[in-house]
């Protein structure tokens, strides 16, 4: 139920409310976090910028779950690309060494090919993200939300007994 | 900014972040009071403790540290200690102290109230690996008999050889009567064995008759002859064969017969525990140096010593060894590699690298209190990684005249751990030095100064430990008369003297504590010891070597004439064996010559028909030719 919330108010976002910039910042931010495979130090310094900064914390939530969810498929990939850039690449090698020795490294697990390979693709991926998402928002509030509505699928589900019976508990005492 | 983040995160954690800063003393107090607990075995205190963030530094006010053994008071007690941490590495979980400042410190100081905790169950003891607080408790308990009797005339009174002896307690007789069953289960296996190559005369017996069945006269024909001596030559195979496994199972029994009897003589090892057993039980003295310096300084010395030997224990097992023991691991689907970069260098989990340590002073309790200063380095949980023993190295006076060091190793940096003690004690005053014991001059050393030096090496689990003291300036007092004439000699030499050198030395080889005592005086005593009682000491000594000698020769004759009777069976049954079988094999040889020697002539006949028939049909053509000239 709690997921549910989560996603009616993704979707009450996209419709209205929040700045598709403001979206696409959480969603983008929440990206990062959810392609890490590990709590670092990093994720704690993206947790506080998300928190400082006025983005939609549900568009990061979604982002999280979902990133996570589809981060195993890319593993592999984040594996090679971690081997690439702490192995490969000979000029940071001398760079990698002194920031493994230095104090604060151990809480980063930055030698760590999963976390360094995730790291940097999320990195890379942010501003495509980020654009992406930002237009997602703007085509859905002007064409696309009344084409969902209109869908077979969002009506069976919008619906479904059990959706209607979440609603109903849910408006009890007035709608959040 | 948005404001759920200031009220839901922000101020939250600020309050958290406060109260962790009220309380993070008294946490940390506790935590290194109960990890000092579970180390010791005894209440470990600190007062007032401070933690500073920059440097991270922890300071106390004051540490006691109770002794287990005697709850009321400390082992030790300081005031200020303070030490700083390597932050670099107190982020990695590792706790690693350049030098922890210990001021003040005070040994054995009394305690307001007891440092007694509830001790945990100990661990089951390995009965085979006991500590050296147990080898010195079974050492002593052996040693410290009752004296064996001075007095002749009570001597002989007593002296009941035949009744002190109870020969099935003799190793040496337990040895024969063990031979003799070994003899007798032996001669199972022997005959078990014989029993097992006759089952073979059978086999012989077919042997036989195939070989009579051929009779050489019915020979017609050389193929016949062949084919015989193919036949005589399978039996003489099959009749190898048996010799070859007979010869076998023989040689294993002759040995075995041989090894029996070699393992009758006796060790001299056995035969002297014999004689010193029932020497011991009999209260005969032992005149040796040692046996008499044993009796005078031993219970004391013993008893001093196992007070000492519960710390090298201790040390042993309380400075860690390295096992290196992997942590479970439950790996996730995808969970990456970790790439290893070049460290400055490695570190264990925790390091003090250095202790200073400097004396206090206790006028209080004591106005001749210890006053000293000294080191303590690398104290690890790992020697392996830092690759440095711990060391510690003290100096202390106590009072004016008195002088005390104290320098130990323990490494743990290779397989095999060594521990190395070495003290010296200078100008301790005592007055209250019991010699010897109740049932030999018990007396006491009233006044006296002594030094003392210790050397202790315990490498891996071996033991060895000598410790050279000096008496002087020594005031007697005895406890009673002398009641017979070896504590009148030991007593008027220790009237004349006024101070004497001790030399004790403890050593484990073999898994097995001993120890040895000297003292100067040793030789003077026990001369005049045997002069004195020496020839009556040595003749109860000889009566009692032939009576055990005698009961061995007895046992050694019982166990010779089973053996002889079981020999004497088992080879004669091997020697009919061997005669039927050699019979059975001369045969076959005989039969096979006789069909070679058959062969042999019928080919020399044919030969000779052949030739005959070659001559005559040359003589017939001859003289045919001859009538056919004349013609």
């Amino acid at each position: 139920m709690f997921w549910l919330k989560f996603i009616t108010n993704f979707i009450k976002i996209l419709r209205a409310g929040q700045t598709p910039r403001q979206i696409a910042g959480g969603f983008a931010l929440g990206s990062i976090l959810g392609l890490s495979p590990h709590f670092t130090l990093q994720n704690i310094v993206i947790w506080v910028i998300l928190l400082v900064l006025d983005v939609n914390l549900s568009a990061a939530t979604v982002a999280i779950t979902a990133f996570a969810l589809i981060a195993f498929i890319f593993d592999p990939l984040f594996h090679r690309l971690g081997y690439f850039i702490l192995v490969d690449i000979e000029s940071l090698r001398p760079f990698w060494t002194s920031l493994y020795n230095a104090p604060l490294a151990p809480l980063t697990k930055f030698n760590n090919t999963v976390v360094m390979g995730s790291f940097f693709g999320a990195i890379i991926l942010f501003l495509p993200v980020y654009f992406g998402m930002k237009q997602f928002v703007v085509a859905y509030r002007t064409h696309l939300h009344t084409k969902i509505e209109k869908m077979k699928i969002y009506q069976i589900i919008s619906k479904n007994s059990l959706v209607q019976w979440y609603q109903r508990v849910r408006d009890i005492g007035g709608v959040s | 900014m948005r404001k759920k983040f200031v009220y839901y995160v922000l101020i939250p954690f600020v309050i958290l972040s406060v109260v962790v800063y009220l309380f993070i003393d008294t946490w940390i107090e506790s935590a290194i009071e109960s990890a000092g607990e579970a180390v010791v075995g005894a209440k470990v205190e600190i007062d007032n403790l401070r933690l500073t963030v920059n440097p991270i530094a922890i300071e106390f006010a004051r540490l006691q540290v109770a002794n287990p053994n005697d709850v009321w008071k400390n082992i030790f007690e300081t005031k200020k200690v303070r030490f700083s941490l390597n932050f670099g590495q107190l982020i990695r979980g590792k706790y690693i102290v350049e030098t922890m400042e210990v001021n003040d410190v005070v040994v054995g100081t009394k305690r307001t109230t007891s440092g007694f905790i509830p001790k945990p169950p100990e661990p089951p003891k390995d009965p085979n690996n006991p500590g050296l607080a147990d080898q010195m408790k079974t050492l002593v308990a052996g040693k410290m008999n009752d004296a064996p009797i001075f007095d002749l005339s009570l001597l002989r009174k007593q002296f009941k050889i035949d009744s002190l002896l109870n020969y099935r307690n003799l190793k040496s007789v337990q040895h024969f009567d063990t031979l003799k069953s070994q003899v007798l289960e032996a001669s199972k296996q022997w005959d078990a064995t014989i029993a097992d190559v006759e089952k073979s005369k059978q086999q012989l017996k077919d042997a036989e008759a195939t070989v009579r069945s051929i009779d050489v006269n019915n020979i017609k024909k050389i193929d016949d002859a062949l084919a015989l001596i193919d036949k005589v030559d399978k039996t003489y195979k099959t009749v190898k064969d048996l010799n070859a496994t007979f010869v076998t199972r023989r040689t294993a029994i002759t040995d075995n017969v041989n090894t029996v009897y070699a393992s009758a003589k006796l060790a001299p090892s056995v035969l002297k525990s014999d004689y010193d057993g029932v020497l011991a039980l009999a209260k005969i003295p032992d005149l040796s140096t040692s046996g008499l310096t044993h009796l005078l300084l031993g219970k004391k010395i013993f008893a001093e010593a196992d007070k000492y030997m519960y710390w090298v224990d201790y040390a042993q097992t309380a400075i860690p060894k390295y096992f290196p023991k992997p942590e479970i691991e439950y790996p996730a689907r995808f969970k990456g590699q970790n790439i290893q970069f070049p460290v400055d260098r490695a570190y264990p989990k925790w390091w003090i690298k250095n202790i200073a340590l400097s004396g206090g002073e206790d006028k209080k309790q004591d106005p001749e209190y210890l006053y000293g200063k000294g080191q303590v380095k690398n104290v690890t949980n790992n020697q392996k990684i830092t690759g440095v023993p711990l060391t510690i190295a003290f100096k202390g006076t106590k009072g004016e005249s008195r002088a005390v060091t104290f320098d130990a190793m323990f490494d743990r940096t290779k397989d095999v751990s060594h521990d190395l003690y070495k003290a010296t004690l200078e100008g301790v005053k005592s007055g209250d030095f019991t010699i010897g014991q109740s049932d030999f001059l018990p007396g006491k050393i009233t006044k006296m100064i002594t030094d003392v030096g210790v050397k202790v090496d315990v490498p891996g689990t071996g033991f060895d430990a000598v410790i050279g003291a000096d008496f002087r300036n020594m005031s007697l007092v005895f406890e009673r008369s002398p009641r017979n004439d070896v504590e009148r000699i030991v007593r008027s030499i220790l009237e004349s003297v006024r101070g004497f050198h001790l030399d004790v030395r403890f050593w484990n080889t073999n898994g097995k504590l001993d120890v040895a005592l000297a003292t100067d005086l040793d030789n003077q005593i026990a001369a005049r010891t045997k002069q004195v009682i020496g020839e009556e000491v040595a003749r109860l000594e000889r009566e009692v070597r032939a009576k055990i000698d005698e009961k061995i020769a007895e046992k050694r004759k019982e166990f010779e004439k089973i053996y002889e009777q079981k020999k004497a069976e088992v080879e004669g049954r091997i020697r009919e064996y061997e005669t039927l079988i050699n019979e059975k094999i001369a045969m076959v040889e005989a039969k096979k010559k006789e069909l070679q020697d058959r062969i042999e002539s019928e080919k020399n006949k044919q030969v000779n028909d052949a030739k005959k028939k070659v001559e005559d049909e040359a003589k017939k053509r001859l003289e045919g030719l001859k009538k056919g000239i004349l013609k």
